[in-house]
């Protein structure tokens, strides 16, 4: 008796114990398992093991859960070895924009006469991709803003997206009138939900649900200081619910960075990596010091927000002195939910010096609000701990919820001026980079690469390539993911599926610029774009036009149909799904199967202890 | 209709090896086949002479089985709905089930084999999650070697699949 051997409906059962990934793997090993990736019911039964996934949810809607798997294993696979299914510079002339739960949202800025003021709105799901285009002026004056003047300057930037909703902020620039506005619009409805005048715009922040929207500032003035207050508005009933929330404790104004807020299921979460009062640096790192530094964390129900619960500080333990200095600047901070249990956490990235050297490393740490809530708020939470002490409390980290990244030793590292793009994907477990490295041909320019756990595009010329050490496909690519020769710093976005940046030169803050996105989803069709081979036949290519780009048109609904003068967006860009994978795969399988003692890795191929192959937070 | 269950009834079981063993009645009752049938006769009718043939399971993995049995012979009763949600839950698997599984394949296999036949869905469970457990995290020519598979791809087929791996999905 082998594994061969079981009766299908054992193996059946023994296959529901897989994870997604397992599953990829056990069918490529013979042809008796070959079909377990197309089985429906194989498939469902493993993505209900996590029941919380954007894939499980894929399936239930589509009922093609094989095809949602494979969607899952191969994206997952794309992201942690740095292979790409798409790269397209999305518009050349952007101003601002936000990517969040699918959409890329931006806005283009006049570079040419009858080209207006637009409002693009990229839905990368659904096949093909479409782009929404809506005038920014058309949508300005359907806000009912009072006070918009159109021949003075003003600032229309969006703020975020979820299910279907985007929310933009308008600014008059210039006094007498300074008139800041909030605008809710629903890309179903292809109207203005809503539209606020704001107090403050400090630090705004959306997020929203189906049902509810809540925009948060940190404008409240209390004891010299500002705290964050929060609006919330019923999408169902569309009114402002009649209390704001005032987080009289929550410190942090950098969303991101110090403090963040996510919505799940049904309710709106935020956690804060510093305190009301932060010690001064010394007496952190005084020897022997016994300081514990903690999070600060809340959530309250959607629509009833007259309840926050508020986690005690027993609960959120983040560091101990001993832990090393940090170098705030590559602090990064997240919330993420677990795929099999729903368990909110918290996940944050942070770079420590530990003696000699540092080491990036991404934390994670559970929320674990009581499965009940109760009313009080902080005070009566706090009063259920009283006289715990937290000066004297030591705990560390378990190491099944730290990721260790690079340190330098085993790793090649860069510096915080070289890694613009610094994100980790709790999901995959991965930290996924932009990094910006220098070629010895032009030394002067900086060239931004894709790096996981490996570099994308790989090093020129020591890498078992095509032959050719600096391959047309390679500049090509290093083209569309360097749009500009010099930057300033990096504006980026990320999730599992696609990584989206924008550089930019400071003093040229308004001006048009790139907005490049890199996706690691096998499932978006971008009509029309090209792959290589493709390119390399093209009319163009083979006429010797060396400024021909790939380009690719999206299909776009518009949103004001009497404004035809910017229709269709041609975007550059191309399809990696075929060429570059396949022409990669002896690279693949050498990096797969590579072991090689320190100093003996072939030079190109970055390994760091992203290993894809453990488990962290398990 | 079901009698009155002496604490320390014995049932006899014979292996398909004619070995007899002498089991515990709360025992063999981790087998739901093997208590439903029970349930229908009366106490007297299972003696040494007369036992239970249990077909398809040999002496060696009878005693597992039993072993098993033995150690599980106080758990609480699942219900299926608990078994579906216990198995969505988790892959962990109890210290001493860790060590009772740490067996040889062929003998692993004839125990989820005799745990279906018998309807333990426990031992089943453990059993499958082993198996499991062995595939996780592994490569496939890594799943090849602990499990003995053939690989008996072509170079296309491999190639092909390699594509389908790597390559976009149906778009």
């Amino acid at each position: 008796m082998s594994l061969c051997q079981v009766p299908s409906e054992i193996l059946r059962l023994i296959i529901e114990n897989l994870d997604p990934d397992d599953l990829l793997q056990l069918a490529s090993t013979s042809r008796h398992f070959k079909h377990i990736i197309h089985d429906k019911f194989i498939s469902r039964k493993v993505l209900e093991s996590i029941p919380f996934s954007l894939d499980y949810k894929e399936g239930r809607k589509t009922g093609d859960y094989d095809k949602a798997l494979r969607k899952r294993v191969k994206r997952r696979n794309a992201l942690r070895m740095a292979k790409p299914f798409h790269i397209l510079e999305v518009s050349s002339e952007a101003v601002h924009f936000t990517y969040a739960n699918g959409a890329l949202c931006y806005t283009t800025k006049q570079t040419s006469p009858g080209h207006e003021h637009r409002l693009r709105v990229l839905l990368l799901q659904g096949s093909p991709v479409q782009e929404i285009n809506i005038s920014v002026l058309q949508l300005i004056c359907d806000s009912d803003i009072s006070d918009f003047d159109e021949n003075r300057p003003y600032q229309f930037k969006p703020l975020y997206h979820a299910d279907g909703i985007v929310s933009c902020l308008y600014e008059q620039r210039k006094p007498p009138s300074r008139g800041r506005w909030l605008i809710i619009y629903s890309i179903e409805k292809g109207k203005i939900l809503q539209s606020k005048r704001l107090c403050s715009t400090a630090n705004i922040f959306v997020r929203n649900n189906h049902r509810y929207l809540y925009y948060g500032t940190k404008s409240e003035p209390f004891d010299g200081q500002r705290r964050w207050v929060l609006h919330g508005f019923s999408l169902e009933k569309s009114e402002w619910l009649p209390r704001r929330v005032i987080l009289w404790d929550l410190a942090g104004s950098d969303i991101g960075s110090t403090v963040c807020f996510e919505i799940f299921d049904d309710h709106l979460y935020g956690v804060s990596s510093q305190e009301l009062t932060e010690l001064e640096d010394t007496e952190w790192t005084a020897p022997g010091h016994p300081l514990n530094s903690f999070y600060y964390a809340f959530r309250f129900r959607l629509g009833d927000h007259s309840t926050v619960e508020i986690l005690p500080r027993s609960a959120l333990w983040r560091r101990g002195a001993t832990d090393g200095p940090i170098d705030d600047r590559w602090n990064h901070l997240q919330l993420g939910q677990d795929e099999k249990s729903g368990q909110i956490s918290v996940f944050e990235t942070r770079k420590e010096w530990l003696c000699s050297w540092s080491r990036r490393s991404c934390y994670g740490k559970q929320l674990l609000f009581p499965a009940k809530s109760h009313s009080g708020g902080s005070k009566t939470d706090d009063q259920c701990y009283e006289g715990w002490n937290d000066t004297a409390h030591h705990e560390t980290s378990l190491e099944d919820t730290v990721h260790r990244g690079d340190n330098g030793f085993s790793s090649l590292t860069f510096d915080l001026r070289n890694s613009p793009v610094r994100s980790y994907s709790p999901s995959c477990q991965a930290f996924v980079d932009i990094v910006s490295t220098t070629t010895t041909s032009t030394v002067a320019t900086k060239r931004l690469r894709l790096r996981e756990i490996s570099f994308w595009p790989a090093d020129r010329g020591n890498m078992p390539s095509d032959g050719s050490p600096d391959s047309p496909l390679d500049r090509y690519i290093d083209g569309l993911l360097n749009p500009q020769a010099y930057f300033d710093e990096v504006e980026w976005a990320t999730d599992e599926r696609v990584v989206v940046y924008s550089p930019k030169t400071l003093n040229q803050l308004n001006e048009p610029r790139s907005v490049v996105l890199i996706s690691f989803d096998p499932a978006l069709n971008f009509e029309g774009l090209c792959c290589w081979d493709e390119y390399l036949m093209s009319p163009h290519n083979r006429s010797g036009k060396s400024d021909f780009h790939a380009e690719c048109i999206i299909n776009t609904a518009m949103m004001n149909p009497e404004s035809t003068t910017c229709g269709t967006p041609r975007v550059h860009g191309l399809d990696l799904s075929h060429t570059i994978r396949s022409q990669d795969s002896t690279r693949k399988r050498k990096r797969l199967s590579t072991s090689l003692p320190n100093g003996h890795r072939p030079a190109g191929f970055k390994f760091t202890e992203t290993n894809a192959t453990r488990t962290y937070f398990r | 209709m079901a009698e009155a269950k002496p604490a320390s009834q014995k049932i006899w079981l014979i292996s398909n090896d004619n070995a007899t063993m002498e089991v515990d009645r709360v025992v063999v009752e981790r087998s739901m086949l093997l208590k439903n049938m029970l349930e229908d006769l009366s106490h007297t009718d299972i003696t040494q002479d007369n036992p239970i043939p249990i077909p398809n399971v040999n002496e060696a993995v009878l005693r597992k089985v039993v072993e098993w049995c033995e150690h599980h012979r106080n758990d609480p009763v699942t219900t299926p709905d608990d078994e579906s949600d216990a198995r969505k839950k988790t892959t962990d698997i109890e210290e001493w089930d860790q060590k009772f599984m740490q067996v040889d394949q062929e003998m692993l296999f004839e125990i989820i084999l005799a745990s279906n036949f018998l309807d333990i869905k426990p031992l089943l469970d453990v059993g499958c999650k082993t198996v499991a457990n062995m595939i996780k995290g592994k490569s496939p020519e890594e799943i090849r070697k602990t499990f003995n598979i053939t690989n008996d791809f072509s170079a296309e087929e491999e190639e092909q699949i390699r594509r389908e791996n790597e390559w976009a999905e149906d778009r």
